[in-house]
């Protein structure tokens, strides 16, 4: 976390970055970590980092508003999202630290507990109120038939006749593949939390008079 | 609903305001007996809720809302062809590129404007051709997280992928 030193060529463009797509450091409003990080600054970025320059100008346009912006203020290196490196002095005396007195590692540890079961409570908050986006992806099977006396037409109506919760067939054609054979390319879309491949592999080779293997020739996530 | 009837139930609800009848004379708007035109009707409805601050705060900001009311109707409007409607996506992605607001430092009725006209053409975007105009992009998300301004239109999904940087 946090943006490394704001000072610094890195921290500008991590800062500048971040901002690409985003309004404000949290959310979709000024808040005090906008302050933060606008005091954290020593001057405005050049203009050669666009991005945080906006970002700089807005925030500056509020004038003496920013001591008020809502939220708690922490301290400027808890923003951002950027793998800048770690602050140092973390893991030096963990080494160390093997045999010595815990007193004050428990109470640091307690702290820390509580600290991410109210992040884990914020975010889950967070999660609820957000409207669930279904993942879904389209899958093209290849359907192989045992030799080129099998009917198609019965091997597609069958590969239909498939139903499930989450599951929709889409287009189809046939693809010669030699020897007057054809194969059946057919699309479909599932919800990725209740279809897998092998629920429709197995399905399909079940049909075992007809159908010799089947293939997944493509996977997208839609 | 036509569009445009959508657009200004939307709107006046963001306003806080009834905004009556709206019918369409060809591809003009027409609010029953009191205006016709969309600016026109965008700024009667804007008037009457007293929300004066979307007007702009001064001189040049509201000639420059009064610009963009005017190139959204003239020129966004109109694009009859993919490739006008990538030139206009364009032109304002690199116009907000420095901008958090489309005037000034505030919302405004150049932003709540071109925001409704936007949602029809971004709705039918892929992801990678959204983040192709990355700056309206990051302008349409913020605003759309402001819900009174959204109303029951959907919440578009962003995403940047970091493949391409």
């Amino acid at each position: 976390m946090g943006f490394g030193d704001l000072k610094s060529k890195d921290g500008l463009s991590s800062l500048n970055t971040f901002f690409a797509d985003r309004s404000y450091i949290d959310g979709y409003s000024p808040s005090a970590a906008d302050a933060v990080v606008f005091e954290a600054l020593a001057s405005a970025p050049a203009s050669n980092y666009p991005h945080a320059l906006r970002w700089y100008n807005h925030i500056k346009s509020y004038g003496d508003l920013r001591k008020s912006f809502p939220g708690t203020r922490k301290p400027v290196t808890s923003y951002g999202n950027s793998t800048a490196p770690a602050a140092d002095g973390d893991d030096d005396d963990d080494d160390f630290d093997l045999f010595g007195g815990d007193d004050d590692g428990e109470d640091a540890e307690a702290a820390l507990e509580e600290l991410k079961k109210k992040r884990v409570a914020e975010y889950e908050a967070r999660k609820a109120k957000k409207p669930t986006v279904i993942a879904k992806s389209s899958i093209i099977l290849e359907v192989k038939p045992w030799d080129d006396e099998t009917d198609m037409k019965e091997v597609e109506k069958n590969v239909r006749s498939i139903e499930a919760d989450g599951l929709r067939w889409a287009a189809s054609k046939l693809v010669p593949v030699g020897y007057g054979i054809n194969k059946l390319q057919i699309n479909c879309v599932v919800e990725d939390d209740k279809i897998g491949t092998d629920f429709l592999e197995e399905e399909i080779t079940k049909f075992e008079d007809l159908v010799q293997s089947v293939d997944i020739a493509g996977f997208n996530k839609i | 609903m036509a569009a445009v009837q959508k657009e200004f139930h939307n709107i006046s609800s963001f306003l806080g305001v009834s905004c009556g009848k709206i019918t369409q004379d060809g591809s003009v708007p027409v609010l029953k007996g009191k205006a016709k035109g969309y600016t026109t009707i965008l700024k009667h409805l804007t008037r009457q809720s007293k929300n004066t601050s979307l007007f702009g705060k001064n001189s040049e900001d509201q000639a420059a809302i009064d610009q963009w009311l005017e190139y959204r109707v003239v020129s966004l409007d109109r694009c009859s062809t993919e490739k006008d409607v990538h030139n206009r996506l364009n032109e304002l992605n690199s116009y907000l590129k420095d901008k958090v607001y489309f005037v000034g430092n505030d919302l405004s009725l150049a932003d709540i404007s071109i925001f409704q006209a936007l949602y029809n053409i971004l709705s039918g975007m892929t992801f990678y051709e959204r983040e192709k105009v990355l700056h309206l992009s990051r302008w349409y998300n913020h605003l759309q997280h402001c819900e009174e301004l959204r109303q029951n239109l959907s919440v578009l999904i962003f995403s940047k992928t970091l493949l391409y940087y």
